[in-house]
């Protein structure tokens, strides 16, 4: 308490007299490089890189490569959790939503806050438990043991093996313009220092090093949410809100907590970002790394509360721009993306641009590492398995570094040089994890009567409709009404508890025996 | 206090959300306001219904703690939320009404919703950890799980 009562004003005085750097300029949409960015980024890349390298002695097994299972205190866990579910979207995208449709989008950030205690709740105790049943690397291990089938294991596998490489192409462009701008470099060189810094780290330890550095760059979020609060309060002296709603181009419609977005989107955003942290695979996998049971306790708070903290960036930074928008400040933005950095430029405060830029930059790099490692262990460990193609520790281990180098290479291809149809599929995400594991893992441990029969059908059907959904509503040739991927989460979910009803496989007495404790948490 | 929920009634409860979540998406797929207006008030139900059958322990949950806090004041934050924020939705209030600088219903959703949510679900999984999960609970789980060989 001591170092922080003498590190906070120290800080909130150099934030607040940072914008004497600052030069005169007009508030664009563009970040400009200066020293202390520089150096900052340097920084927190090589502090990254020695996490990551430390991180090893936790995986010299599978397990530990490839799940860090068992492995680390609830701190490390509350704050990778956050890390790794916070993408950039929640820096850039989130923003962009509020500048464009007034609350709508937050509804999201705000639901998904407290959905990781309730997560905690309703599941914790149970994944965590299936550590000691199983040796769990990965999340196919566990549909594997609970279900008993190679089937489940390698649909799943390849279901999170898509979603996985979707997502990393579709961040992989982002990463390196943040970069690029950070450190005053190409994009091509942007890209090879993200790519070199995330694989020297991931090929030491794996999934063990991507958890330790997901926390770290958790830390980086966290004092970029800081100053954005400060920049915020400084910059709007508090009275955004009502300059909002007075002002003739914005409006009531801004500021009221439902926003320009249709009642329908709004359910969605509420409902989907709340149930289904605990179907996130960033969230379900953090459940078996810790040490001991106990720590879901502070796990589950943390994560929680940090995220929390984490949204006020999407709502501060968002309503900060239309401020700005009300005031005559800005001019209307072509790009509502735009509109996290027009609010950094308003500040004039460099050191505050550049924790925001390093906090951004830490959201894409801890949820892309955690994808990366995903990736390899799809296809090492389960896809492999599930045909019979068992490899040894060592052999599990040394080729999943091969295909992670592949994997990354394969992204930033399909970034660059990609079709449309990897920019469809990019947006498969949160809704694919949650049609994919809901039903396997959140039903299979809340529900004995969950069946194989039944899970075969719900995953088969989310995979299907998220693609087919996915290509309609982005090509323009069928939109539905809300955001399509709640239609395949419904199906998958109502499939597998119907057919489950009139099937047995794996289900209720015919649970395996070690699986049946489970059910007595 | 503890309430019986049997293995038959989590499978009526799995039913019962399973056919809300399909009320949800013809709600959704008709765009009727009114529609729309119950769904919010459809949502709390799903919401509790999980909490349920995660915080039941062999079949009972216990009473006040975790059935009342968290799980029916969970219920009543997003009702309560849920009913204001669409009350005071696009109404133009004086700007001396605004709660902390917010419009009512914006304060609603942020105040109630995200803040009371918090309230529930995190304060009140560390304050009762012990009622997610105990140490008797959880070495009798390792003794019985020993018994049997790790599943390959």
């Amino acid at each position: 308490m001591k170092i922080i009562s003498r590190v906070l004003p120290f800080f909130i005085t150099l934030l607040s007299f940072s914008s004497v750097f600052a030069q005169d300029k007009k508030l664009t949409e563009q970040m400009e490089t200066n020293t202390f960015t520089v150096v900052y980024t340097i920084i927190f890349l090589l502090i990254s890189v020695l996490l990551g390298v430390w991180a090893s002695k936790k995986a010299k097994t599978a397990e530990g490569f490839f799940g860090g299972t068992k492995s680390f205190g609830p701190i490390t866990i509350g704050l990778a959790s956050m890390a790794a579910l916070m993408s950039a979207f929640g820096f850039v995208g989130g923003p962009g939503l509020v500048y464009k449709l007034g609350f709508s989008s937050i509804w999201m950030t705000i639901a998904c806050g407290p959905g990781f205690a309730y997560a905690y709740w309703v599941l914790g105790k149970r994944m965590r438990a299936m550590a000691e049943v199983t040796s769990v690397a990965t999340l196919p291990d566990i549909a594997r043991v609970r279900y008993q089938s190679q089937a489940i294991r390698a649909i799943f596998a390849f279901g999170l093996l898509i979603a996985a490489i979707a997502y990393l192409s579709s961040q992989m462009k982002g990463a390196a313009m943040t970069l690029a701008q950070m450190l005053g470099v190409s994009e091509k060189w942007a890209i090879v220092i993200f790519m070199g810094v995330m694989l020297i780290f991931l090929l030491k330890a794996g999934m063990a090093a991507s958890i330790v550095t997901d926390a770290f760059q958790g830390l980086v979020m966290l004092i970029g949410v800081f100053s954005v609060v400060i920049g915020f309060f400084v910059l709007t002296k508090g009275d955004a809100m009502i300059a909002i709603a007075n002002a003739p181009n914005l409006g009531p419609k801004y500021v009221d907590g439902i926003g320009a977005a249709p009642l329908q989107t709004i359910i969605t955003f509420i409902i989907v970002f709340f149930v289904f942290v605990m179907s996130q695979s960033t969230m379900l996998s953090k459940m078996y790394t810790v040490k001991s049971y106990k720590g879901l306790k502070q796990a589950g708070l943390l994560s929680g509360v940090t995220y929390a903290m984490a949204s006020l960036v999407w709502i501060l930074v968002g309503y900060g721009a239309l401020y700005l928008l009300s005031q005559g400040r800005i001019e209307p933005l072509q790009k509502a993306d735009n509109a996290a950095f027009v609010f950094l430029n308003a500040l004039e405060s460099p050191i505050i641009a550049t924790l925001v830029m390093a906090s951004l930059f830490a959201a894409t790099i801890s949820t892309a590492s955690y994808f990366l490692t995903l990736s390899s262990s799809s296809i090492t460990r389960d896809m492999l398995g599930a045909f019979g193609i068992e490899l040894s520790q060592e052999k599990q281990i040394f080729w999943g570094r091969i295909i992670m180098v592949l994997i990354a290479l394969l992204s930033i291809g399909f970034a660059y040089w990609g079709s449309d149809m990897v920019a469809i599929l990019g947006t498969l995400g949160w809704g694919f994890f949650a049609s994919v594991n809901f039903p396997t893992l959140t039903l299979g441990l809340i529900w004995k009567k969950t069946s194989r029969e039944g899970v075969l059908t719900g995953i088969i059907l989310a995979i299907i409709l998220n693609i087919v959904l996915a290509i309609l509503d982005k090509s323009g040739i069928y939109r539905l009404p809300f955001p399509y991927y709640t239609l395949s989460i419904v199906v998958s979910i109502v499939a597998t508890v119907f057919v489950s009803l009139f099937t047995k496989g794996a289900s209720g007495d015919n649970l395996p025996e070690p699986i049946k404790p489970i059910f007595k948490l | 206090m503890k309430f019986k929920l049997s293995d038959g009634a989590k499978t009526i409860l799995h039913v019962v959300n399973a056919l809300l979540w399909i009320w949800l998406i013809i709600a959704s797929w008709s765009k009727d306001e009114g529609l729309l207006k119950i769904t919010f008030f459809v949502l709390p139900f799903i919401v509790f219904f999980y909490l349920l059958m995660g915080i039941e322990k062999r079949n009972e949950v216990k009473a006040p703690v975790p059935l009342f806090y968290p799980a029916i004041v969970l219920f009543i934050v997003w009702v309560v939320s849920f009913a204001l924020v669409l009350s005071y939705r696009g109404v133009s209030v004086d700007t001396s009404s605004f709660i902390l600088g917010m419009h009512p219903s914006m304060a609603a959703a942020l105040l109630i919703f995200w803040v009371g949510n918090l309230l529930t679900t995190a304060l009140s999984y560390v304050v009762f950890f012990d009622e997610s999960v105990d140490e008797k609970e959880w070495e009798d789980f390792l003794n019985e799980v020993n018994k049997y060989q790790k599943l390959k």
